[in-house]
């Protein structure tokens, strides 16, 4: 309406048609200009977020007792000669993430695929929601779940192998069962797009070569999936290795890596990840302690830019888009 | 001898009489030469067999998507190694109907077939009808060629992975079949490169390998070149008249030339019923119905 | 004549012979097909109750409390009321600020870029801002807004940050609430002579509302959900009064609450309470998150059939 009527003036008087478009103009300009730069934005918060915490992290360097920071385990900020070996760190991220999508993995194409092959359709009228909804959840409720359900639980089966029967049900086993509960509905939301994305036709040209579904789903349409799946499977690990409370509510763990690592019962004891150190020491430290801490930020920021860019590689390789 | 004439023995005849036009061939001639020549070389009226056997006898078929009808009272009968045209104007029902011979219309949710198609003693539109089996025994080739992401041989293979055959047998079915789909010449080369970089006639005639690869009694086909240049059509139709030695073929097409050429039957279809059936020079020399006839003629909108 | 009959015999029984292995081969096929379809069933089943059974786990565990008026209030221990309060301010302080930001964005995106470089790298900034982790970007707050801009730990500190945590998330939504609209809709804006700001206020904005209300809810769930983000720019602890619109002070939210509750400030009240507060609060969390996830489909229908009938 507003439009007609502008179109009715600029008819009508030579003068105010040009008042009225310069108008239009420099509005349309600076409307522009502030889209643009919120645009920009974007690009300028990422950039910030490597560069300060590179900078800060990459400070810690200065102290020669950081050289170890990625060739040592032991973390000892307040020894007399203190070290800053963060690999216990890392391998509790990588382990856990590692054993958490492994398990997820399986589960999460196999519900993927029983949703969209064959499930009625009340099934994922009832799944979808609640697979968004879960895709949300606060990290905190899991955890707090985890505190008082899953780590007693573990405790009870896992005290005749694990070291100290009170603490069996904290570390690197609790923590994988929560990030399976955390991270498997990605994964499956992810991998029901993919296996939409495949084209019916390929369900039919197998149908019509006389296989039975599950052929068809696991020779025809699970492989033509398979770079959307891969992309499930990164962002499933994304979304692992940076969660941080749940994670750390359960760990138990202080900065001490466990002595034994090759037995199963380092699963069942008190242990420690990238997240849980930050969470616990972070805002009590200073010099070059918290510089390390940046630094574990900085790690796990070039870890998920990996994770983000493998994902973008796997989907530009995809047949179907 | 005779017995193996039965079924496997495509590949030795194929070798031998088809591709009297060769690639080479076909890019040096002019169009108009290249149609003479092929419409000289397969006369469909020469392998009639007006006494064959019925493969499938299909009797008063009614055929609904949801509440809404596609096929009335259709019957049919699909005679052993002839090539069966159906022909009509789009949404006529014919496409619907050769789908509901391999029972694809399974997929469709809210389809619903009613009556006989008697195939080997058994109705296919049983419920109870096992559709794995059926579709073993039926194979079908769509209007656009649905090749897999995957490799050629790995396409071609695929139906006999499916039936768990040992490697060899699958090396050597994936060979013949590619003879049979008369692809194997411009492919044996690069037989583990992805299926999706051939060209779109080279895919249907894969798909059609395909189809062939698992050894089906019948095969159908919609409209099979409707997305292709008039080169590749040439090709799997003279595919076409060779296959026909071993296989029962009912082909849906929307071009009266294509169903001249390469059928002995001919159904024509309208408005979701069959107006009638014959062998295809009946039908296009002595239509019996005003209809036929002005399809035919070119009088039909 | 006899050796002709003999022959297509011969023939009919190879072919029997090649149906019947045809058959068994089929029944075995089924077989695999059942076991496998069963296993795909029961994982899914699995799957599901795992989720179902955390729902009614934390509901059964936290309604007795959420139907106690006392929990809601501010005075004594185990009562939320503060935090709710706190949950609240941050939810419409972060959405008035990151609505605009986001909108604009995506505008900018949708409606004036071409397509090129810039673009590309754009929505390859927000992919990876996207993945990065909460937590880091608490540290990466708290180094920029608390620490360089001296704004220190605050609601504001906590309300930028969550700026950066769902300015992505947002975006994308918007970008297709506004990629939606069909372009004969703005076609017909422009041809009606006005401008290119005027058309997408006049004709884009108002048929992309679904899909905007859709992207407001979702991200207001992540931000009542967030707290990784918030421990080092907000904080995790309550000043004496926290009922202020006050965004210069450090307060605590819901789930930092329980957080706290469980883990740094354990022993702090009684380790029952510390339960019954964190089973509470888990409990009105996943109400407040099945409302918003249900509600954003139902808002967004509604919005639809108003502006349709208009």
């Amino acid at each position: 309406m507003a439009a007609n009527s502008v179109n009715v003036k600029t008819e009508n008087t030579n003068t105010a048609r040009s008042i009225g478009t310069r108008r239009g103009r420099l509005s349309d300009q600076i409307a522009r200009g502030i889209f643009f730069v919120c645009a920009v934005l974007v690009v300028v918060i990422i950039f910030g977020v490597f560069v300060f915490l590179g900078i800060n992290g990459l400070q810690m360097f200065k102290d020669p007792a950081a050289r170890n920071f990625f060739t040592s385990s032991s973390w000892d900020p307040s020894a007399d000669s203190p070290s800053y070996g963060a690999l216990g760190f890392i391998l509790g991220s990588v382990v856990t993430t590692l054993l958490s999508i492994i398990i997820v993995a399986p589960i999460g194409f196999g519900m993927a695929l029983y949703m969209t092959e064959m499930a009625p359709r009340w099934v994922n009228a009832l799944l979808r929601p609640l697979l968004e909804v879960f895709t949300g959840v606060p990290s905190v409720v899991i955890g707090f779940l985890g505190l008082v359900v899953l780590v007693p639980w573990i405790a009870n089966i896992a005290a005749p192998i694990a070291p100290s029967a009170a603490n069996a049900g904290n570390g690197w086993a609790a923590a994988t069962l929560i990030l399976v509960i955390m991270i498997l509905p990605t994964v499956v939301s992810v991998s029901i797009d993919a296996l939409r994305a495949v084209p019916d036709s390929v369900r039919e040209a197998s149908l019509a070569l006389g296989s039975t579904r599950w052929q068809m789903m696991k020779d025809a349409v699970l492989p033509a999936a398979a770079t959307g799946l891969g992309t499930a499977i990164v962002l499933g690990m994304t979304r692992a290795i940076g969660e941080a409370l749940a994670v750390s509510m359960v760990l138990g763990g202080d900065i001490h890596l466990p002595a034994k690592l090759l037995t199963p019962s380092v699963l069942f004891q008190p242990n420690i990840n990238i997240t849980n150190a930050i969470v616990l020491y972070f805002s009590e430290a200073s010099g070059t302690e918290r510089n390390g801490y940046f630094m574990l930020g900085f790690v796990l920021l070039i870890i998920s830019f990996l994770f983000i860019c493998v994902s973008r590689y796997i989907a530009s390789r995809s047949v179907y888009k | 001898m005779e017995k193996q004439s039965q079924r496997p023995a495509y590949l030795a005849q194929n070798e031998v009489e088809i591709n009297p036009l060769n690639k080479t061939q076909v890019e040096n001639l002019p169009e108009v030469s290249k149609e003479a020549q092929h419409m000289g070389s397969f006369d469909p009226t020469k392998t009639l067999k007006t006494d064959a056997t019925t493969k499938i006898d299909v009797q008063h078929t009614n055929f609904f998507y949801g509440a809404k009808q596609a096929l009335y009272d259709v019957s049919l009968p699909i005679r052993d190694r002839q090539v069966t045209a159906l022909i009509g104007p789009s949404g006529c029902g014919k496409s619907t109907f050769l789908r509901t011979l391999n029972r694809m219309n399974d997929l469709v949710p809210g389809a619903r077939v009613e009556g006989l198609a008697n195939f080997d003693g058994f109705n296919i539109y049983d419920p109870k009808t096992d559709v794995v089996l059926l579709r073993q025994r039926i194979g079908m080739v769509f209007q656009r060629a649905n090749t897999f992401p995957k490799s050629i041989f790995e396409n071609v293979a695929y139906g006999l992975k499916v039936q768990g055959k040992p490697q060899n047998v699958i090396k050597e079915r994936v060979e013949k079949s590619l003879h049979g789909a008369a692809l194997w010449d411009e492919v044996k080369d690069r037989l583990n490169t992805s299926a999706l970089g051939l060209s779109g006639g080279q895919q249907q005639r894969l798909c059609i390998a395909r189809a062939l690869a698992v050894e089906p009694e019948v095969l159908l086909m919609d409209e099979p070149c409707s997305a292709l240049d008039p080169i590749a059509t040439l090709k799997i139709e003279e595919m076409i008249t060779e296959l026909v030695k071993d296989y029962t073929i009912v082909i849906v097409t929307h071009n009266m030339q294509q169903a001249s050429r390469v059928s002995h039957f001919t159904g024509f279809f309208l408005s979701g019923k069959l107006v009638e059936v014959a062998s295809t020079a009946d039908i296009f020399e002595h239509p019996h119905h005003k209809e036929t006839e002005d399809y035919i003629s070119g009088r039909f909108g | 004549m006899s050796a002709q009959q003999q022959i297509s015999t011969s023939v009919e029984s190879d072919e029997r012979q090649r149906l019947l292995s045809l058959e068994r081969l089929t029944q075995r096929l089924h077989l695999k097909n059942n076991i496998a379809s069963g296993i795909l069933a029961l994982i899914t089943l699995l799957g599901a109750l795992l989720f179902i059974l955390i729902v009614i786990k934390v509901l059964w565990d936290g309604i007795p409390y959420l139907i106690n008026p006392d929990f809601y209030g501010s005075t004594g221990t185990g009562t939320v009321g503060q935090q709710i309060f706190n949950t609240l301010y941050l939810l419409i302080l972060s959405e008035i600020i990151l609505v605009p930001i986001a909108l604009a964005a995506a505008i900018y995106l949708v409606e004036y870029a071409r397509q090129g470089p810039l673009v590309t790298v754009i929505h390859f900034a927000a992919e990876t801002l996207a993945g990065v982790p909460s937590l880091v970007l608490g540290l990466f707050g708290y180094l920029v807004f608390a620490t360089v801009l001296h704004l220190g730990l605050t609601r504001l500190t906590g309300t930028l940050t969550l700026l950066c945590l769902n300015f992505p998330v947002a975006l994308r939504l918007f970008e297709d609430a506004l990629t939606s609209v069909a372009r004969e809709q703005r076609e017909g804006g422009l041809a009606l002579g006005s401008t290119k700001w005027h058309m997408i206020r006049t004709v884009v904005l108002p048929s992309s509302l679904p899909g905007i209300i859709t992207g407001i809810v979702l991200s207001a769930g992540k931000v009542i959900a967030e707290a990784a983000a918030l421990i080092f720019t907000m904080g995790s602890s309550n000043p004496s009064n926290v009922y202020t619109l006050n965004p210069m002070i450090s307060t605590d939210n819901l789930t930092i609450h329980i957080w706290y509750l469980k883990t740094v400030g354990a022993g702090t009240i009684p380790d029952n309470v510390a339960n019954a507060v964190s089973a509470g609060s888990a409990a009105l969390l996943i109400i407040i998150l099945l409302v918003i996830n249900i509600g954003s489909r139902s808002i967004g229908r509604l919005i639809q059939r108003k502006v349709m009938a208009a």
